[in-house]
């Protein structure tokens, strides 16, 4: 398990890809100064005018843990430990992004990290993003169940699993993101998910979650960086 | 099982016209040109009923993989696509953001061609979101086909009936009326009327609730009244 910075950023319209190349390259740039910028990317994405709030644009950061997501605050904020080089490219960038909406992420114990999702050769055209709205408390739950009934469903009908995450300091959010390797698979996927054939595990678990799942916030996905960028090798 | 894409596009002050031109002379025809995507609707939200100023769009794809192919080719800022760059840059002229969502038709919901061949037309439009109780939603369907039977006695026709893609927790339909005043005249009458009353009863156990925002059509969309010629814009 590890900690994540989940991000929504609200992109200045046609300059998403700009954004998320200055946010990628400065990241790269500090992290690797550090010795730090192999794994630290998880993805940079564009979301797809179908579903959701658009222009938008959603990063995935690995932090590994609260020491490392405690001093990435610090050098935002603490008067002490603050990152000029950060404060910079900060306020050089307004005119690619006008604010957004971050969490932080506990991945699932069945999650790979960037590492492992490179080994395992983890990759998509188009990526599925939901933030899933649980009963209060429920968190947990479902999410044991998703690794368990949804996840082997899930990926015999054509879908990777990239991640599931438990939302913190909330006790009703997780985040789910699931890869697809061409735009045929996504099909795949959907046509089982709203099947009826007798046997397809997708529609049940389909069902199963019912259980717990209060609503869903999609967003399809478009990778600019997926576990590496040019700044992060 | 055709699939649909609703788009709500949020304007930037007064280029709702502009937007809607520029969606009926550019989008439209490169759409089904290049993607085959087929225009249902377009128009503008009625602000009354609505944010505003907004406009909203309608598209029918046939299938899951029809929707992937053009989710694939969906435009990115630096696609090299360049009539569409060109339009998509430009259009930023008249739009701020815009909220989507797709939508699954139901089995007896009708296609364009459906609507086409049947005469079904209008200009005052109802975009009713309903939510779901998770794991209610095909029940909501099977109900709401009954509405449609019972929407007819008062004029108010069916578009689409569709249940909410990607989550588990609301339906969507169009509902079309010849114009505005019929709108109004469909809403008088609801009370009085014992079955429909009678039928929402029957749902409470299925919907957490319901919105319904209208829309009115822009002259040229597909289910514009055929007789009715103007080239006024709708601003």
């Amino acid at each position: 398990m590890g900690i994540y910075l989940h991000e929504l950023v609200n992109v200045v319209p046609t300059r998403a890809e700009d954004y998320l190349d200055s946010m990628a390259e400065h990241h790269g740039t500090q992290r690797r100064a550090r010795g730090e910028a192999g794994d630290s990317m998880l993805g940079l994405w564009t979301v797809l005018e179908a579903t959701g709030t658009w222009p938008l644009a959603v990063n995935l950061w690995q932090n590994q843990s609260w020491d490392r997501q405690a001093q990435m605050l610090q050098s935002q904020f603490e008067p002490r430990a603050q990152n000029p080089e950060l404060k910079k490219w900060w306020l050089n960038n307004l005119d690619l992004r006008t604010g957004g909406f971050d969490r932080i992420v506990d991945s699932t114990a069945y999650s790979l990290d960037v590492a492992g999702l490179r080994a395992e050769g983890v990759a998509g055209a188009l990526f599925l993003h939901q933030i899933v709205r649980v009963g209060a408390g429920q968190v947990a739950d479902f999410l044991d169940a998703f690794g368990n009934e949804g996840v082997p469903a899930i990926e015999a009908a054509g879908a990777q699993l990239v991640g599931a995450y438990r939302v913190c300091m909330y006790d009703h959010e997780a985040i789910v993101i699931l890869a697809f390797r061409e735009p045929r698979d996504l099909a795949r996927f959907q046509a089982g998910w709203h099947g009826t054939a007798p046997g397809n595990g997708l529609r049940r678990w389909r069902d199963r979650e019912d259980t717990w799942v209060r609503g869903k916030e999609t967003l399809l996905l478009k990778p600019r960086w997926f576990l590496s960028s040019p700044w992060h090798s | 099982m055709a699939i649909y894409l609703h788009e709500t596009a949020t304007i930037d002050g007064g280029g709702k016209e502009g937007y809607l031109e520029a969606l009926r002379t550019g989008w439209v025809p490169y759409a089904e040109q290049t993607r085959g995507m087929r225009l249902v609707w377009m128009g503008s939200t009625i602000g009354s009923t609505a944010n505003w100023p907004e406009t909203m769009a309608l598209w029918e794809l046939r299938d899951w993989e029809h929707f992937a192919d053009v989710c694939g080719r969906m435009y990115s800022d630096h696609a090299d696509e360049t009539p569409l760059t060109a339009w998509w840059r430009d259009s930023f002229r008249f739009r701020k953001r815009a909220i989507s969502q797709v939508l699954v038709g139901a089995a007896f919901s009708p296609t364009l061609d459906g609507l086409l061949a049947s005469g079904v037309a209008g200009t005052a439009y109802g975009f009713t979101r309903y939510g779901v109780v998770p794991g209610k939603t095909a029940a909501f369907l099977g109900a709401l086909e009954r509405r449609a039977a019972l929407d007819v006695e008062h004029a108010r026709r069916l578009v689409g009936a569709y249940e909410v893609a990607f989550t588990n927790d609301a339906a969507y339909a169009v509902w079309v009326h010849s114009d505005l005043v019929a709108a109004g005249e469909y809403q008088r009458a609801l009370p009085g009327d014992a079955e429909i009353c009678e039928w929402e009863r029957s749902v409470r156990g299925v919907l957490t609730g319901t919105r319904e925002i209208w829309g009115f059509a822009t002259p040229h969309c597909p289910l514009w009244p055929a007789g009715y010629r103007t080239d006024t814009k709708i601003w």
